[in-house]
């Protein structure tokens, strides 16, 4: 979209990422994730994938990192020495770890890898979760029917905070989790934190001059959801891209005192 | 004979009529080209700031557009018996005629060059008029339509604006010719003043329009340049 | 540059609700024009300078004796080849990325020519008032909401179209999918067609119609008028060229004037010819 805040450069660079995971998780023979559906565990709140028993593939992930690598280089030629320097320090036994790391939205751990091993601090987190990806998707694409979402525990299949909805159909509102791509319904007007659905307490910001989208605030939480109507577009973007072009939206409740994932803010960074 | 003398003396060639339908066709016409220029090429958009806008430039266009067919009118009212021997002579066509177009070159160019013999219009004043005839019956008839789109079916309006573009060019270069041979030009000039006051030196007529000058003398109108007599009083 | 789009409006489809002219009027700010009733369903008679879409309806007996009732959502048609880009002699109107074809008011001077030459007659002239009180004129058609497309949505009138009569998308798949409902439909409506006339290029909204253009008050062969083509391809470029070459002439007689002029200061005795 013209008025995302985000550099089309960047966007491109995203959208090739998504690009490269969608073939990754096609790649991935489907049995290598075994869900286990704990009623109980998911009525809690519990994500599926935290459950579920998940064969992962060193190599392939290493593999998965080198071509991430690449990727990054083709745009940004003066990053090929740092990444190159990344890619030295991971044997299987970190690989390992940074898959349990990125699975829990770890960014301390990730921070002081980085520190420690002088690179620029993005860098590691940000390769282990890209690669992590395809193995979420895999498992939201296998359980996205029976996993039930529970307000305040976030994305039922890998538990990243809910933060975006779209419009579908004749105005049904469905919530999108950009990470695992999970998706499900939600009532046109409720809170997807806290789950309140009296309309006095919740509120719609807009955006001048943007037709499509608003931010769904709950008074009660202090908690906001981007609420897109995707209808409208021309091309739908996957809701990794849609999240990351409607972060002006994010800035803007946070700007007016509203979090993704409010009382739970350890793993919202 | 001395050519001091001779340019002394003034003959009337235009009617008083005629040089007010002539003036007043002359300054609508170049009104009509200067509004209608910055539609014709955007070099000229400029002008439409010069007018205060595209709608006073169009507003201007339409007064001058009446003024542009006054003239005809003026001339056929106040003389027509000169109207009417213009229409004559441009249908009257003789060897003459086509003579005058060798020479013509050439003079116009500034070689040496003969005068043939014209009557009271020369062959290429006769080609000019036709020509501007035709480009005033195009502009005019396509103008129309074009004013009143709503009175016209919609093919016909279509067709004005082709015919309308078509006659501001040919429009465009006969004038342009016929400006530079009456203004500019040094053996025409005379003809320019002559437009303008009605009267144009003997000498010049004489030469331009033999025979149209020396119809006059018989009809004692003009004094005739070749009588000795003449020359001689005039010359002493 | 952009995708090149396609409006496709499947007429067999509308149910004639006219929220498509609701959505154009609020998304465009274009102010309601009240008609006196016109004896039949239809609110106004044809698109205007205010009103950019219309739903046009017809009765019409089909070939079984029964009366169909046709709608048809009617707007610019975004011609390949635009007949009103072609006459704007102030390069007013133009073909952006999506194909659309725009006006740009800045540039409009209001001399009506796109009006008086667009083959479906889907353009007008709005009057204005200035602060002072002076009238001007500006031309105002559909957009195909060029202002949405920018920010990758779809056109106004489309979202809102509950029945899914219209849909909007790249050019080469709206074609297909165009063929793939004619084919549908032909067992129910014999006379189906795609609307996508040639003689224009093509254009940006296509129909799929249930009858013959005719029956829907469309042109049957709509082209860009021989007279334009004339005019603009012919007459104009070789108009300019005539004005410059006989200026050169002119400036070249000139010249040789005043050069013979000097060479032939000698022969003036038997030059009696020249009376200034
Ligand atoms: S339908 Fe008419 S107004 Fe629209 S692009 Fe074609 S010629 Fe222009
Ligand atoms: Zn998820
Ligand atoms: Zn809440």
């Amino acid at each position: 979209m013209k008025k995302s805040v985000v550099s089309k450069e960047y966007q491109n660079l995203q959208k090739e990422i998504a690009k490269l995971q969608e073939q990754w998780k096609k790649s991935l023979n489907p049995d290598v994730v075994k869900p286990n559906l704990d009623q109980a565990a998911m009525s809690a709140g519990v994500p599926v994938a935290a459950l579920a028993a998940i064969d992962f593939d060193i190599s392939l992930f290493l593999q998965w990192i080198d071509e991430l690598s690449k990727l990054i280089v083709d745009q940004h030629q003066e990053l090929e020495e740092k990444l190159g320097e990344v890619r030295s320090l991971l044997n299987e036994e970190t690989a390992i770890r940074w898959i349990d790391e990125a699975f829990s939205l770890n960014s301390i751990y990730f921070a002081r890898f980085a520190e420690e091993n002088g690179i620029d601090e993005w860098i590691p987190q940000f390769l282990a979760e890209n690669a992590l990806r395809p193995y979420l998707q895999l498992t939201a694409d296998k359980v996205q029917d029976v996993a039930k979402a529970v307000h305040g525990a976030g994305c039922p299949v890998c538990g990243e905070p809910a933060r975006l909805a779209q419009l579908e159909g004749e105005g049904k509102k469905v919530i999108h989790c950009p990470r695992c791509h999970a998706h499900w319904p939600e009532k046109r007007i409720q809170c997807s934190h806290c789950g309140n659905d009296d309309h006095k307490t919740i509120q719609f910001i807009t955006v001048e001059g943007e037709a499509s989208s608003q931010v769904l605030c709950c008074e009660k939480c202090k908690g906001y959801t981007k609420v897109i109507d995707t209808r409208q577009f021309i091309s739908r973007p996957s809701s990794a891209i849609l999240d990351l072009t409607s972060i002006h939206l994010d800035f803007v409740a946070q700007e007016n005192g509203y979090q993704a994932a409010p009382g739970n803010l350890e793993t919202n960074n | 004979m001395s050519k001091q003398q001779s340019s002394e003396v003034q003959v009337k060639r235009f009617s008083k009529a005629f040089v007010w339908a002539h003036g007043i066709n002359a300054i609508a016409f170049i009104g009509l080209y200067i509004t209608a220029l910055p539609m014709y090429t955007d070099w000229f958009n400029w002008l439409y700031v010069v007018f205060g806008g595209p709608e006073n430039a169009r507003l201007i266009h339409r007064i001058l557009a009446v003024a542009f067919i006054l003239p005809t009118f003026i001339w056929l009212i106040f003389d027509h018996k000169g109207f009417f021997m213009w229409l004559k002579e441009l249908v009257t066509w003789k060897k003459r005629d086509f003579q005058f177009f060798s020479e013509f070159v050439k003079e116009l160019f500034g070689f040496k060059f003969k005068h043939v013999r014209q009557t009271f219009f020369n062959a290429g004043e006769k080609i000019n008029s036709i020509l501007q005839i035709f480009c005033a019956i195009l502009l005019i008839g396509s103008g129309f339509p074009m004013w009143f789109p709503d009175l016209f079916p919609s093919a016909l309006v279509q067709w004005s604006y082709f015919l309308h573009n078509v006659g501001f060019g040919l429009g465009f270069a006969v004038v342009l010719g016929h400006i530079y041979l009456s203004v500019i030009h040094k053996h025409s000039r005379p003809g320019f003043t002559g437009v303008i006051t009605g009267k144009v030196p003997a000498k010049w007529a004489k030469s331009h329009y033999t025979e149209w000058y020396e119809e006059e003398v018989k009809k004692g109108n003009f004094p005739d340049l070749d009588d000795p007599k003449k020359n001689k009083k005039k010359g002493a | 540059m952009a995708t090149e789009y396609v409006k496709l409006v499947d007429v067999t489809k509308c149910d004639g609700c006219r929220a498509c002219m609701v959505a154009c009027k609020n998304w465009n700010d274009l102010p309601a024009e009240p008609q006196d009733f016109l004896g039949t369903m239809q609110s106004h008679a044809n698109v205007s300078a205010d009103t950019w879409n219309v739903l046009t309806f017809v009765e019409h007996e089909n070939s079984k004796g029964g009366l169909d009732y046709l709608f048809r959502h009617s707007s610019c048609y975004h011609c390949v080849d635009a007949a009103c880009e072609k006459v704007c002699p102030e390069s007013a109107i133009s073909y952006t990325d999506f194909g659309s074809v725009v006006i740009d008011h800045d540039k409009c001077v209001g001399c009506g020519y796109c009006e008086q030459n667009c083959p479906f007659d889907v353009i007008s002239l709005k009057e204005y008032k200035d602060k002072n009180g002076k009238e001007y004129r500006k031309a105002n058609k559909c957009t195909m909401c060029t202002d949405r497309l920018e920010e990758g949505l779809q056109p106004a009138c489309v979202t809102t179209c509950h029945p899914g009569a219209m849909q909007f998308g790249e050019k080469e798949e709206m074609l297909q999918k165009a063929e793939k409902r004619v084919s549908e439909i032909k067992e129910r409506y014999p006379n189906a067609t795609i609307y996508n006339p040639a003689g224009v290029g093509g254009t940006h909204t296509i129909y799929v119609l249930a009858e013959k253009p005719s029956v829907y008050g469309m042109p049957e062969n709509p082209k860009v008028p021989t007279s334009a083509v004339l005019w603009k391809d012919y007459a104009q470029p070789i108009g300019k060229a005539m004005v410059g070459g006989v200026t050169m002439a002119l400036v070249g007689a000139f010249v040789a004037n005043k050069f013979f002029d000097k060479k032939g200061k000698e022969h003036e005795e038997d030059g009696g010819d020249r009376h200034e």
